[in-house]
C-alpha cells in the first residue's frame, strides 16, 4: 500500500485580512506499509499540517494526497470508509484523545462497532481483547474496566494504539506521539511500535522533533522548515552526510548525554 | 551579599532535611507526593534533580519556592532551612520574603505563568524591589538583556502572545532575576521548546547564573539536560531521594539500580548500540516495596 503526497499545499487565510499563511508549501512525500518514515521539524514546520493533510482531516489548497493512486479527497463510500480503516492516527496527548467518561473496553469497542467489523457483543470483546494484549497491556482483563484518569500516561498511549491497531490498518499516522513521556516510557512505547511493524508489517509515518528518536527507528527521514520539504533521504544517509544547512544546524543542536564525566 | 552574620555565611545557603509533603487529591483523599527528601544547596551551586512523573521533584521545588497551594489540609513536615533559619511553619510573611526576593522561579509554560493582558516590561518591573524608582525602567531592560533577549525596549512593549516560545522563556527568566534572587529554581524550563531553542535558553541560564553568581536547582526528567548543566545530581524515585553526588559520578557510575535503570533506559534512546530499555513493571514493583528504601547519598551531602 502506497500513501503519497503530491505537491499538496496547504494556506491557511491570514488575520484580519493579512496575507495567507503558506502551513504546507508544494510538499512530496512517500509512505508505505512496513516503512518507518520520520517527518521532522520544529513548531511552525508545518509537519503537523502536513501529518493532518494524510489523514484527512483537512483538505489541500492544491496538489493532492493518494492511496494507491486515489485522490483521498475523491474517495467516497466503500473507498473512504477504506482509507479511514488502513490509515490511523496517535496522536500527541493522550489524556486529551481519550474521553475521559469512556472505559478502556468502551473507547475501543465503539471503533470496532463504527467499522462493523464485529456485530456481537461476544466478537467485540474478542477484539478489544486481542488489541490490548497486543500493545502489551496484559491481561487485557485488568485494563478493561479502566477509566483514563486510571491510566499512566504510557499505558494511555499504548490505549491509542490499541485502538489504532485494532482496525489492522497498514499506516499509522503518529504526530508527537512519545514526546511528552518519560525516557523509560518513551522507550517502551517505540519499542512497542518497531515490534508491530516487523510482526504486523505495519508502516509509519512518524512526525516529531525529537532527533535522536527519529535516529533509533526510522527508516527514512524527511525535514520540513518553514511548511518545505528541504531535504529527505534514507536515515542513515541523513545522519551520517546531512547536505541541508538547516539539517545540519537541527542535528549539531540535538541533545547529547555525555556520561564520561 | 549584603548579610554578614557569620553563622548564616558558614551555613549552607539552603538545607532541606526530611522533607514529607502530602497533598490533598479530591474530598477526602490525600497522597504522599514528597515522602522524604534531603537536599543541600550552597552560594553558587547548581544542583540538579532528575524524576520521572511522579517522583516527587517539582511538587519539592515548589515547597522550597513557597508555592505549595494554599489549602489548609497541605501538610509539610521536617525542614527547609535558608541561611539556617526554618522556613517549615513559618509565618506567611517569612514566606513572603522567600518569594519576592529569596527564590526565583521558571516553570515550564510560560504562558500560564505571564498575565496576557500586561506588557512585558511591567511583568518585569513588578518583580524589581522598589519597583517604583526611577531607575526601574534601565533596570527591566538590563534583565531583558541579560536573559538574552534583544531588541529589548520593543520586547518590554510587547504582549506575552506577541513573542516566541523560546523568547517568553527568557522573558521568565528576566523576571526571576529581576528579584535578585539568592536562588532559581527552575523546574523543565525547556521541555516545551525545540531542541535550537533549549540549547539556547539553557546557555543563556548558563550564563545569567554564573554572571550574577546564584545557586541554581535545575529540575527535569531529561538527564541529558540536567547532566550539562549541574555540579551535583539527586536522583528522586516515588518522593524519596534515592541517589545523591556529583553529576559526573554519578552519570558515569550509578549505584542505586533505579539510578542504573534510568540511565539505561534514557541511554537506550539515543545509542544506536542499547536495544530500547523500558524499565519493567515488576522492577517498579520491588522500587515501591523495598527499592525506594535504599539510598545512595554521598558522604557530606546531607
Amino acid at each position: 500500500m502506497l500513501l503519497e503526497v503530491k505537491q499538496a499545499t496547504k494556506s491557511f487565510r491570514g488575520r484580519r485580512g493579512g496575507k495567507p499563511v503558506l502551513a504546507v508549501d508544494r510538499a512530496d512525500l512517500r509512505a508505505t506499509d512496513g516503512d518507518f518514515v520520520a517527518i521532522v521539524g520544529e513548531s511552525g514546520s508545518g509537519k503537523s499540517t502536513l501529518a493532518r493533510m494524510l489523514l484527512g482531516l483537512i483538505p489541500a489548497t492544491s496538489g493532492a494526497i493518494e492511496l494507491d493512486g486515489v485522490d483521498i479527497a475523491r474517495m467516497h463510500g466503500a473507498q473512504r470508509a477504506g482509507y479511514r480503516r488502513r490509515v490511523q492516527a496517535v496522536l500527541q496527548d493522550p489524556a486529551g484523545s481519550l474521553n475521559p467518561r469512556k472505559t478502556v473496553r468502551r473507547s475501543i469497542a465503539e471503533i470496532v462497532r463504527l467499522h462493523g467489523l464485529a456485530r456481537d457483543r461476544a466478537g467485540i470483546d474478542e477484539m478489544v481483547v486481542d488489541a490490548l494484549e497486543m500493545v502489551g497491556l496484559s491481561p487485557a482483563e485488568a485494563f478493561l474496566g479502566r477509566y483514563p484518569n486510571e491510566l499512566s500516561g504510557g499505558q494511555r498511549q499504548r490505549v491509542l494504539i490499541a485502538r489504532a491497531v485494532v482496525l489492522r490498518p497498514k499506516i499509522i499516522v503518529a504526530d508527537e506521539a512519545v514526546s511528552a513521556l518519560d525516557a523509560s516510557v518513551k522507550a517502551g512505547v517505540l519499542r512497542l511500535m518497531t515490534d508491530l511493524q516487523r510482526d504486523l508489517g505495519l508502516g509509519y509515518v512518524f512526525i516529531t522533533h525529537d532527533l535522536p528518536v527519529v535516529k533509533k527507528v526510522a527508516d527514512y527521514v524527511y525535514v520540513m522548515q518553514g511548511g518545505r520539504i528541504v531535504e529527505h533521504g534514507p536515515k542513515d544517509r541523513i545522519f551520517a552526510s546531512p547536505e541541508h544547512p538547516y539539517t545540519q544546524t537541527l542535528l549539531a543542536a540535538s541533545p547529547v548525554l555525555d556520561l564520561a564525566g | 551579599m549584603t548579610r554578614n552574620d557569620a553563622a548564616a555565611a558558614s551555613a549552607p545557603l539552603l538545607r532541606v532535611e526530611d522533607l514529607a509533603i502530602r497533598l490533598p487529591t479530591g474530598r477526602h483523599d490525600m497522597v504522599d507526593a514528597v515522602r522524604s527528601v534531603s537536599l543541600t544547596v550552597r552560594r553558587g551551586e547548581r544542583v540538579g534533580i532528575v524524576g520521572e512523573s511522579g517522583s516527587g521533584k517539582s511538587v519539592t521545588g515548589r515547597a522550597i519556592a513557597g508555592l505549595l497551594p494554599e489549602n489548609p489540609r497541605v501538610r509539610v513536615t521536617g525542614s527547609i532551612r535558608f541561611d539556617g533559619v526554618e522556613h517549615v511553619g513559618a509565618s506567611a510573611r517569612a514566606w513572603q520574603e522567600v518569594r519576592s526576593r529569596k527564590v526565583g522561579m521558571i516553570f515550564q509554560d510560560p504562558l500560564t505563568f505571564l498575565n496576557p493582558t500586561m506588557r512585558i516590561g511591567r511583568q518585569v518591573r513588578e518583580a524589581i524591589p522598589g519597583a517604583r524608582s526611577r531607575s526601574a525602567e534601565q533596570e527591566v531592560l538590563r534583565c531583558l538583556t541579560l536573559a538574552g533577549l534583544t531588541d529589548v525596549e520593543e520586547v518590554a512593549q510587547r504582549f506575552p502572545h506577541e513573542l516566541s516560545g523560546g523568547m517568553r522563556q527568557r522573558v521568565l527568566v528576566a523576571i526571576a532575576i529581576a528579584k535578585r534572587p539568592e536562588l532559581i529554581i527552575a523546574d523543565e524550563p525547556t521541555t516545551a521548546l525545540d531542541a535550537t531553542v533549549q540549547q539556547r535558553v539553557l546557555r543563556t541560564l548558563d550564563q545569567t547564573v554564573a554572571t550574577l553568581g546564584t545557586s541554581l536547582i535545575l529540575i527535569s526528567h531529561d538527564l541529558a539536560v540536567v547532566a550539562g548543566m549541574t555540579d551535583r545530581l539527586y536522583v528522586m524515585w516515588g518522593g524519596r531521594v534515592v541517589e545523591a553526588g556529583p553529576t559526573a559520578e554519578v552519570m558515569a557510575h550509578p549505584k542505586h539500580p533505579y539510578t542504573q535503570a534510568l540511565l539505561r533506559s534514557v541511554l537506550s534512546l539515543v545509542d544506536d548500540e542499547v536495544e530500547l530499555y523500558s524499565i519493567p513493571p515488576a522492577f517498579r514493583d520491588w522500587l515501591r516495596v523495598e527499592g525506594a528504601d535504599v539510598s545512595f547519598v554521598e558522604e557530606g551531602v546531607r
